[in-house]
């Protein structure tokens, strides 16, 4: 749909449907079996493609079998030791066959992965368990087994790795949920919290969300002016500044990003020109920092915050700034007391859409900005397609969308109070 | 409003969950897929080994590419859609990726046990592809007297600028170490200790606000060119090639190179097992394993294969640098502590 072809022979009550995209639901919920007939292949595709992959993303945070279903009897015998020192021998011995079973079955590094995200080491501990083994049967002697675990790994005399197997009898924990809320997860062989290196989750979310209000700020600060000259304008100027506004709507993503590297790298378009007119001395590095990321997103959401304000703007009847004016108000004041209350919920909406936008970003930091740029969504998908620990990117994106909604809902209010 | 945004959130994060098992496509009978790092070193696979290879057994053959990470190969053999037949890769992902079961054990195939792999060339789901060094690659003009070890990244006094280096722990934490004065033979060891890890790590604190990461072979020439970096490391052939094929003003250091075999590897229960096999049976010919030398200086890994190098590509290749000064690269152990070291570089990286 052509945002520009509905905002020309716009009504207020059809740019309060725009301004509010809830009015599918409130369409939907509200109105009569009428109505909900034609948006049922919507609500169809809803419900198929938005609410199972949430309730998946939702389940795969908190569904954590892996050790379970590795080492069932192991984790059913440990439910029984207290806690202190180490299992009975008899537990070895059950360990030892099932890592044998899992080695077999190739997943014994899988497992050791797992074990490893809350054990310093985890992985080398299982593997070393397992190499200790004999090649043939294993001892019938489970105390026999027990020395040849711990000979082969001292972290099999102590607690730790112990006390992680023990709480994984069930299929589901609040393991990934914890580490993407940055609460201490990780464990030494002794069972003590290890304040060992790790993500740092906290700082991730803080700065994806201070990066994504400073876009939204800019956006807006710059996006306004805009807005108000083409609602205002008659005929030829504002069509144009519409189409300009349109334009990158038409090109992709990946291309507008491309170009503003060429644009600003070291012996870029930007540089050349400052230093060939002798305004700088030596070139600037502005390329994979924090400015260019969010100059970058600047420049991407910009249509997202000015569409909405001008669909808005558009409402608002010139002659009242006219009235304004005749009765004795300078520009600013008309501005300022008549015109810009009118633009609120199109400012909230527009900034409320390019936030939420912006929380998501993940290609454009990783193209222009450097590692410590990054915001949650390129973890996300780094764990989800490099590392394979879905649990964390499931994780992860629930601590986003409950961020994202407890961050957004006093605007939304603010925009639905408005319409 | 909020809540539909939010849902597109959710969506977004869905797709992306399908994107990364977007290559679980329904197989019919395929080609046999043969995957390396792409750009010239796949064009130089098709032209010196799956040319070749079809006129001469007429199986066809087809390239395609991957950046060497073990997830797509993963979701691949547990998904049981298999399509790659023969995988070039590193040593770290063949090793890891063997010990996980998602590559063949066919490293007692007699066709490879018999083929004269130079030593390190054989592993149980290795069989060795080609030789290749990390090198230090600078531009010149930059400084008086330019770096003159791969070690010399690490000096920001001498050489300050912006420094390009592989955005990974692999090669960063060995030439850490070998900076910070451990000998070349300690490397490994010093590495296998937690106090070692943490000094390899402190030393990278030194320059990480000057480095800029890369990730695709690609990138080094491109940065460098740019002007983005005043050096980076490389792999060799890719600085080699710029030098040679695209008049890059660049030199090329070696004292302090890390010299690595790469491994074919074949993706546990593809269809074109024997294929595959046949495939890498053929690159291991001595003079098919050197022709790849002709466009690319990576090295052969057949030791007959040596008397077929020109002699105008020797210098290039990494056999001509291996010294007392020179580390070569122990994928075994990167597949035992790999893990735990990533691990720890990307959230490091990301601070």
């Amino acid at each position: 749909m052509s945002y520009g072809d509905v905002s020309r022979d716009i009504t207020p009550a059809r740019s309060r449907d725009l301004r509010v995209s809830g009015a599918i639901r409130k369409k939907a919920v509200g109105g009569a079996a009428k109505a909900a007939l034609p948006a049922a292949p919507l609500l169809l595709f809803l419900l198929l493609f938005l609410v199972v992959p949430l309730l998946t993303i939702l389940h795969s945070s908190v569904s954590d079998e892996q050790i379970a279903a590795t080492l069932p009897e192991t984790t059913a015998a440990l439910q029984s030791w207290d806690g202190t020192g180490v299992p009975a021998a008899a537990v070895y011995g059950t360990l030892a066959g099932e890592l044998r079973a899992a080695d077999e079955a190739g997943t014994l590094r899988r497992l050791g992965r797992r074990v490893q995200y809350e054990l310093e080491g985890g992985l080398g501990i299982l593997l070393n368990a397992s190499r200790a083994l004999p090649e043939e049967a294993l001892p019938g002697d489970a105390q026999a087994i027990r020395e040849l675990m711990v000979g082969a790994d001292p972290a099999w005399g102590k607690p730790g790795v112990w006390r992680i197997l023990q709480r994984y009898d069930t299929p589901y924990s609040s393991f990934y949920l914890r580490w993407a809320l940055g609460l201490p997860t990780v464990l030494d062989a002794d069972g003590a919290v290890s304040d060992g290196p790790g993500y740092d989750f906290p700082t991730i979310y803080l700065r994806t969300v201070l990066i994504s209000l400073a876009v939204t700020v800019l956006t807006v600060l710059i996006g306004y002016p805009v807005a108000y000259v083409i609602a205002t304008s008659a005929g030829r100027t504002g069509a144009i500044l519409l189409f300009l506004i349109l334009l990158p709507f038409w090109t992709s993503l990946l291309v507008r990003v491309m170009s503003l590297i060429v644009v600003l790298q070291t012996n870029g378009v930007v540089n050349q020109l400052l230093t060939g007119m002798g305004l700088l001395g030596d070139p600037l590095s502005f390329l994979y920092t924090r400015p260019a990321t969010i100059f970058a997103m600047t420049q991407i959401q910009l249509s997202f915050t000015v569409l909405p304000m001008l669909s808005v703007m558009r409402t608002i009847p010139a002659d009242q700034l006219r009235g304004a004016r005749s009765l004795g108000a300078g520009p600013i004041r008309a501005h300022a007391t008549i015109f810009l209350p009118q633009a609120v919920p199109g400012i909230a909406a527009g900034s409320l859409l390019t936030f939420v936008m912006c929380l998501g970003f993940y290609i454009t930091p990783e193209l222009v900005g450097s590692p410590s740029d990054q915001m949650v969504g390129s973890f996300i998908a780094q764990f989800t397609s490099e590392d394979l620990n879905w649990g964390l990117a499931a994780a992860l994106s629930v601590v986003l969308c409950a961020g994202a909604a407890i961050l957004t809902l006093p605007l939304a209010r603010r925009v639905r109070r408005h319409a | 409003m909020s809540w539909t945004r939010l849902f597109d959130s959710g969506k977004l994060f869905g797709v992306s969950c399908l994107a990364a098992l977007a290559c679980a496509q329904p197989a019919l009978s395929r080609d046999l897929t043969v995957v390396s790092y792409g750009g010239v070193t796949n064009e130089t696979f098709e032209k010196v080994w799956l040319g070749p290879f079809t006129e001469e057994t007429g199986i066809s053959a087809v390239m395609d590419t991957w950046s060497g990470d073990l997830a797509k190969v993963r979701a691949m053999v547990e998904s049981g859609n298999i399509v790659w037949d023969v995988m070039d890769a590193t040593a770290e992902p063949i090793e890891i990726g063997c010990e996980q079961g998602l590559f063949e054990k066919v490293g007692d195939d007699p066709l490879f046990t018999e083929a004269g792999l130079i030593k390190g060339g054989l592993t149980e789901c290795g069989i060795g592809s080609m030789t290749y060094a990390t090198i230090l690659a600078y531009k010149n003009g930059i400084f008086p007297e330019g770096p003159t070890a791969v070690t010399d990244i690490f000096d920001t006094e001498t050489y300050p600028g912006k420094r390009g280096l592989r955005k990974s722990p692999v090669d960063a934490l060995e030439l850490a170490l070998i900076a910070d004065g451990v000998a070349v033979d300690d490397v490994y060891a010093t590495l296998s200790t937690p106090e070692g890890v943490d000094r390899a790590f402190a030393k990278l604190d030194t320059i990480k606000d000057d480095i800029i990461w890369w990730e695709a072979s690609a990138q080094p020439p491109q940065l460098l060119m740019s002007g983005q970096v005043v050096m980076s490391t490389s792999y060799n052939a890719r600085a080699a090639l710029a030098i040679s094929n695209d008049n890059a003003d660049l030199t090329m250091v070696w004292a302090n190179n890390v010299t690595a075999i790469g491994f074919f590897g074949i993706p546990k229960g593809t269809e074109n097992l024997e294929e595959a096999k046949k495939f890498i049976a053929f690159t291991l010919l001595p003079q098919v394993n050197a022709a790849f030398s002709d466009y690319q200086p990576y090295g052969p890994t057949v030791t007959a294969a040596g008397a077929f190098v020109k002699p105008d590509v020797l210098p290039n290749l990494p056999a001509g640098h291996i010294d007392e000064d020179s580390l070569v690269f122990d994928g075994g152990f990167w597949a035992t502590q790999g893990d735990a070291l990533i691990a720890r570089f990307s959230s490091w990286v990301a601070q």
